[in-house]
């Protein structure tokens, strides 16, 4: 289908609401010029998400304001497509023509109104310069455009403390017209220093503000090819950027949305041959492998670089090649070029079954989803047969180019998330120490003996500054072990710590095999007579062994001591979360509301028989809690 | 020379007012046709320059009428 046909197909949709094409989602995600970008978004509002895709595509929704000082609604129909193409159904708001102010101070404001989930501040180099500025009299230019920076850093606080969705600004270039119109050499690197310590302080309010994104478009446009501004559009409409570049500002935002619904990647599973390292090792040895510092070699060695730091920043990496292990092993341990090592994998498998089987069983053995991970390999055949069996493993193709290879994989941000915490850091570790722990299990006769001989510990904790950013993480990251999916910012969690009507507890675990570190954590809002489980998360790798019910027991026990009479709970389904569909039920709770889209519970806390197994030592931590 | 240009210019000005093909030939006037405003003006504009490659006078093109005129133009400024 090309793109015409496309648009025909979307814009018939738009006038036959009944009708279905489902064909129409996975072609969105091979869109790529800007052009094409922006008029199937405009096709594509007028068509419902459920009528371009199958059942089984379950999309988010996310409400995304647009504020601008300049012209910019062309962004909206090309974050659109790009939002739809990953599983997000958005909806719009586009503040008016330089309402930027306006609508961010005005507490009654359309955009307060609309309560977005997520607010672009697209800013253009006229926030900045004063219309009519003296190139003789730099220090005046330098205060000014730092009092308007400062300006949007106070908006922008005061906006977020007051609502609880994210913001994502971007650095400004300035415009080369501009520059220019400065004479002399020295002053035209005074206006460039100047510039910088604006742009520097723009990107400071990431760090100020927990809720707020900054996308450095001044540093991603030194890749853009051609001008970043139309001279013409600019004039008559006061357009300040060229589509390419709403398109490229609008991929950064789509990268930022995904991450905070919660759709980033986690594992990358590498092929060997021609992708890890150049040549076929079983055929020209150990020795005879391309790596180093001279080009083939060094596009590998580099590429393993680049996988090295994404594992240092908590992506899982697995090996899937066929190749005899013995060697592979022997390479990993003895090869003086190689920049990895075995124990940077959580799962080295190479052998000659199939790489589908092989994926499924690595998903399977980490306990993560098959749409978490990212297959490279160098071979079509194994790229199609991954994608053809197992259609929710996102599949890179590297061809046959090894200099190309870093971009391949880089460049769609697979594994962008919003922050990387200590957990990252260790992650590959605890996986390994899974992989062992699967292979501890096979030698025990029931479930329980296991358990029993894992000696497992579980520290529970109330929520502080500290553990916040990963209880936040977590929040967004979790999917199976998720009861309501409700995804809240890092500010939101901060006023609800704060708050003596809720209670955010948080949970550690450890056994034999070594510590998890915080593994999950509970919403929790207290009333008079009862407490309310507004959201009950934990992670999956610590999944089959009733931590959750020792928790919730620890919960049932502090509510009993406050003097309530029940706890309610509440679960929603999603594609992902039907293993806890029948938690609450199980741990005696009863139904008493059941409509589309949630079931409500309620325990009465009267005469509850504990639930917590006796494999489990609970403790409360207090004080001293190792914040990871 | 410009009838080519004729028939993609009408499939793009169909799809950006959402109207059949139909509806358009070269006498065509752009003020005739429903929904035609300033805003769906630049969109065309811009979409012209992806699609034909092409790079246009933005003060020519708005003294542009017809459809016909539109691709005379166009013929003139690809590159």
């Amino acid at each position: 289908m090309d793109v015409r046909d496309l648009i025909k197909q979307l814009q018939h949709l738009g006038k036959s609401p009944e009708e279905r094409n489902p064909a129409i989602f996975p072609l969105l995600r091979n869109v790529e010029k800007s052009g094409e970008l922006e008029r199937i978004g405009h096709a594509l509002a007028k068509v419902s998400t459920d009528a371009i895709s199958g059942a089984d595509v379950k999309f988010k929704p996310l409400r995304v304001a647009v504020l601008s000082n300049f012209t910019a609604d062309n962004i909206v129909p090309i974050l659109r497509t790009l939002l739809v193409s990953q599983g997000i159904a958005p909806e719009f708001y586009v503040a008016g023509f330089n309402q930027l102010a306006f609508e961010l101070s005005n507490p009654a404001s359309g955009l307060v109104g609309f309560e977005p989930n997520v607010t672009i501040c697209l800013l253009d180099d006229q926030v900045l310069l004063p219309e009519d500025w003296n190139p003789a009299d730099m220090s005046y230019l330098r205060e000014y455009g730092m009092a308007q920076v400062e300006s949007i850093a106070d908006m922008l606080q005061n906006f977020t403390e007051r609502q609880p969705g994210s913001v994502i600004l971007n650095t400004v270039p300035l415009s080369l017209t501009e520059w220019s119109s400065v004479i002399s050499v020295k002053n035209k690197a005074v206006l460039g220093r100047i510039w910088r310590e604006w742009n520097s302080r723009l990107l400071e309010i990431s760090e100020q503000l927990p809720s707020a994104y900054v996308v450095d478009l001044e540093l991603l446009l030194t890749d853009h090819p051609g001008r970043w501004q139309d001279a013409r559009l600019y004039m008559f409409a006061g357009i300040a950027w060229h589509l390419d570049v709403f398109a490229l500002m609008a991929r950064e935002v789509t990268r930022v949305c995904k991450a905070l619904v919660g759709g980033s990647k986690k594992c990358l599973v590498l092929d060997l041959d021609n992708t890890l390292w150049g040549g076929v090792i079983g055929d020209d040895g150990p020795t005879g492998i391309q790596l180093g510092k001279m080009y083939p070699g060094k596009c590998y060695t580099e590429l393993q670089r680049m996988a090295k730091r994404l594992q240092q920043q908590g992506v899982i990496l697995t090996v899937c090649s066929k190749n005899e292990e013995s060697i592979v092993l022997d390479t990993f341990k003895n090869h003086p070029d190689m920049v990895l090592r075995e124990e940077d994998f959580a799962m080295i498998v190479a052998n000659w079954h199939p790489k589908n089987e092989n994926i499924r069983n690595t998903a399977t053995q980490l306990n993560i989803g098959q749409d978490s991970m990212v297959f490279v390999d160098d071979s079509s055949f194994e790229c199609e047969l991954v994608s053809s069996t197992l259609p929710d493993v996102t599949v890179v193709h590297l061809g046959s180019e090894p200099s190309q290879y870093l971009e391949q994989v880089l460049r769609a941000g697979y594994f962008d998330s919003l922050v990387t915490t200590k957990t990252d850091r260790e992650r590959t570790e605890m996986y390994r120490t899974q992989v062992k722990r699967n292979t501890f299990s096979q030698s025990f006769d029931s479930l329980e003996e296991y358990l029993r001989q894992l000696e497992i510990q579980v520290d529970v904790f109330t929520a502080d500054p500290y553990s916040l950013p990963r209880l936040t993480q977590l929040n967004l990251r979790t999917n199976q072990f998720n009861m309501t999916t409700i995804r809240y910012t890092e500010a939101e969690m901060q006023a609800m710590s704060e708050s003596s009507d809720a209670w955010i507890l948080g949970f550690e675990s450890g056994d034999r095999f070594g510590k998890e570190g915080i593994v999950g954590g509970m919403w929790i809002k207290k009333y008079d007579t009862h407490w309310k489980i507004e959201n009950y998360i934990m992670s999956c790798r610590v999944f089959s062994r009733k931590i959750e019910y020792a928790v919730l027991q620890h919960v049932i026990d502090q509510a009993k001591a406050a003097g309530v009479l029940r706890i309610e709970a509440e679960y929603r389904p999603t594609a992902k979360n039907k293993v806890v569909a029948d938690f609450y039920p199980n741990a005696g709770f009863e139904v008493i509301v059941q409509e589309e889209g949630r079931t409500c519970y309620e325990l009465s806390l009267e005469s509850q028989a504990s639930l917590m197994p006796d494999w489990i030592n609970l403790k409360i931590k207090e004080g001293d809690v190792t914040h990871v | 020379m410009s009838d080519n240009i004729v028939v993609e210019l009408i499939e793009l000005v169909a799809e950006i007012l959402d109207l059949p093909e139909e509806e358009m030939n070269a006498e065509t006037r752009f003020l005739s046709l429903g929904g035609w405003d300033s805003l769906n003006s630049l969109r065309l504009f811009s979409q012209i320059e992806q699609v034909f490659n092409a790079k246009l006078d933005l003060s020519q093109y708005s003294k542009v009428q017809t459809i016909g005129e539109l691709a005379q133009m166009i013929s003139l400024c690809c590159v």
